[in-house]
């Protein structure tokens, strides 16, 4: 059997027996289905129904199910403005490829490091900026493991739902810091007011309190100078230069009051320092173009708790993301043993296994972990 | 009825009301070629004026809409989109004259729902009407709980973009013989105050794709284009090796056109080095025209363009 086959057939006897929970407005929504060779390979479908939908998987048994975040009058029509959009959830795509994490394995493998990666951006992404920035609920949000290397977030809030391209884009600049201008953040004051705790001309800027990237910059800056690790992290935000680097950790405690006060003079290689902080600040959205997901509500995304076909694994709804394992609890398949002949692939633990890594091997493994080695792509079925 | 506040706020509610007690009867030839003259004088001068105060209050209301209703029946988005910003201009000089007060009122009338000490607006509403330009991004606003905060006169400046979107939302309309006479010279007078034809793009266009065709006939005509179609069209022409300050230049001809933002997306997406997404995608964007059954618009360019095909990954 190929390995393409063999993946349907299981997916199919998955779909047979589990039916993965509908979003809402799902008949308004446009369904797309992948192959072996494309995530979306087929689109422009609907469904009136979710047992109409169920009925399809299991018939069918898609490698990869997506649905738009976008809601339409007519979600099947062509080409996509007869479709006549209603709204759009805002939706975004962590995926540990676009982070910057150095994993040794090659770009499609998964990792334990690089799935921490992906999972710490989407903390970040929903307390750092979705909640106290945007002020929306989590209430109205859903956290969803992409299947592979990351996670989606949909927001499904009435004050998104009819926010154009743009506006989308907007948002995506914002959490990944992109078109930060220092010049609004600064200023410098010429007056003297006495009774100011500013008070003196020189460098005025944001204090720790401030809303928004001011807020944000001038914490982070904080965070840089101090601690017994404030060198490494000033020569990462930039300071190459030593020198300036024990400049500024000798007068970290004096350099502190000041910036609670706005007052800025005393940080030495200001603009680097920002620029470094800001970079670590901001969250790196998995976008191929520069807010590619979020920016498009024509976007189709993983329907959360599928099958997703390059893994075996469930891109499942994750309530607690704290204690949220995507190696363990995205788990669908079972124990039964499925023979295999793998040529050559690296590790990969699920739940408290590790397989691999394996070279030139014909071995039997529990049916998740074929499974997961022949949509990776690195093994036959026997 | 404040008549003041309808002749300087002539798309407000109140003066609608105002329209509505005038009655709808067939308008004069003097009206149409009055409302005609209001057109050309706002494409011709790009700076905002104090509308004069010679001609009656009540006949500024009726030239406002009937210029409207001209544009409507001409189905000319550029001139359209030029005359609302023009309006839209003096209706935010007249704010600056008139104060916080009237700018909350024309706000509300607007639909924009600001909250007060400080002045804030929820982000939705922030980003339907900021004007696309630098000193506007979200990323430098104070932006806590989901309000941006604004100072007076970012506020007028987004009264002034809302202002603009609703008078150049115009519902299509069938002109009244009278209005196509009026129109026709209408046309003439306006093609002595609309710029030229962009310069010709110096690289195979004889071998553009027809999406890509299809939106620089959009630039060209200056017909309003989304996000997508001038990302679309920027990163397709950077692509192929043209400069940014001349992918900037493409959209010169839209209503909205900012120079100096302009360039900053272009040397932006230059310096990014975005690639021309495929077919798939342009297709789910609304922009693809012809379903040429091709992989990519930049393939199918270097396909005609006879220039190698890149490889394909093993």
């Amino acid at each position: 059997m190929n390995p393409e086959q063999f993946l349907h057939q299981r997916f199919g006897e998955y779909y047979a027996r589990n039916q993965p929970p509908v979003p809402s407005g799902m008949e308004r929504r446009e369904w797309g289905f992948g192959d072996a060779v494309k995530k979306i390979a087929f689109r422009h479908y609907a469904f009136r129904t979710a047992d109409e939908l169920w009925h399809y998987l299991a018939r069918e048994a898609p490698l990869y199910i997506s649905y738009s975040a976008a809601y339409y009058k007519f979600p099947a029509a062509r080409p996509m403005p007869k479709k006549e959009r209603i709204g759009a959830d805002l939706v975004f795509d962590l995926d540990a490829n676009e982070l910057g994490v150095k994993c040794t394995h090659p770009a499609d493998w998964i990792c334990d490091a690089c799935l921490e990666k992906s999972k710490t951006e989407t903390i970040r992404l929903i307390e750092d900026f979705l909640v106290p920035d945007f002020g929306l609920s989590k209430e109205e949000m859903q956290i969803s493991f992409s299947g592979n290397r990351g996670y989606h977030v949909r927001v499904f809030s009435d004050t998104v739902q009819q926010l154009d391209s743009g506006a989308r884009k907007e948002i995506v600049d914002y959490i990944a810091g992109n078109g930060i201008d220092f010049g609004k953040f600064f200023y410098v004051s010429k007056e003297y007011i006495p009774e100011s705790p500013s008070a003196g001309t020189g460098a005025r800027g944001p204090t720790p309190t401030d809303p928004a990237w001011f807020g944000r910059l001038a914490r982070s800056v904080l965070e840089t100078i101090e601690g017994p690790d404030a060198d490494a992290k000033l020569t990462a935000a930039g300071i190459t230069n030593a020198a300036k680097r024990h400049e500024i950790i000798d007068h970290a405690p004096e350099i502190k009051r000041q910036i609670a006060a706005g007052r800025w003079d005393a940080v030495a290689g200001l603009h680097h320092l920002l620029t470094g902080v800001a970079k670590a600040k901001a969250v790196a959205l998995g976008d191929r173009i520069d807010g590619g997901v979020t920016g498009d509500p024509a976007k189709l995304l993983r329907l959360p708790d599928s099958l997703h076909g390059s893994t075996g694994l469930l891109a499942k709804t994750v309530k607690k993301m704290d204690s949220f394992d995507p190696l363990a609890h995205t788990i669908a398949f079972g124990e039964s043993p499925v023979k295999v002949r793998i040529k050559n692939a690296p590790a990969i633990r699920l739940r408290d296994r590790v397989f691999g890594p394996f070279t030139d091997a014909e071995l039997e493994l529990p049916e998740a972990a074929a499974i997961f080695f022949v949509a990776k792509g690195v093994a036959q079925p026997c | 009825m404040d008549l003041q506040f309808c002749a300087r706020y002539p798309f407000s509610s109140q003066a609608r009301t105002l329209l509505e007690q005038i009655g709808k009867g067939e308008p004069s030839h003097a009206a149409l070629e009055q409302a005609a003259g209001r057109i050309v004088s706002d494409l011709a001068s790009s700076k905002p004026h104090i509308m004069q105060t010679e001609s009656s209050l009540q006949s500024q209301v009726i030239s406002f809409a009937l210029a409207r209703a001209l544009l409507a029946a001409m189905g000319d988005r550029y001139v359209a989109d030029r005359f609302a910003r023009a309006e839209a201009r003096h209706a935010s000089a007249h704010l600056r004259e008139d104060g916080p007060e009237t700018t909350l009122q024309v706000a509300g009338e607007l639909g924009i729902t600001v909250a007060m000490s400080p002045l804030r607006l929820r982000f939705d509403q922030y980003l339907r009407f900021r004007p696309p330009l630098q000193e506007f991004r979200m990323v430098n606003s104070r932006l806590a709980n989901g309000e941006v905060q604004l100072t007076e006169n970012e506020l007028v400046r987004l009264v002034e973009e809302a202002a603009r979107q609703r008078i150049g939302a115009l519902p299509p309309l069938d002109p009244t013989p009278a209005m196509t006479t009026v129109i026709s010279s209408l046309r003439r007078q306006l093609a002595e105050v609309t710029p030229q034809p962009i310069a010709n793009i110096p690289i195979q266009a004889g071998a553009f794709p027809p999406c890509i065709r299809s939106l620089l006939e959009s630039a060209d005509k200056g017909s309003h284009m989304g996000h997508y179609g001038r990302w679309a069209l920027a990163v397709f022409m950077l692509n192929i090796g043209s400069k940014p300050v001349d992918a900037a230049k493409l959209f010169a001809k839209q209503s909205d056109y900012n120079e100096q933002y302009s360039m900053y997306q272009a040397e932006h997406a230059a310096q990014m080095k975005y690639k021309m997404p495929g077919c798939a995608t342009i297709d789910s964007w609304g922009l693809c025209t012809a379903h040429c059954r091709t992989r990519s618009p930049l393939a199918l360019y270097r396909r005609a363009a006879g220039a190698k095909p890149k490889r394909r990954p093993a």
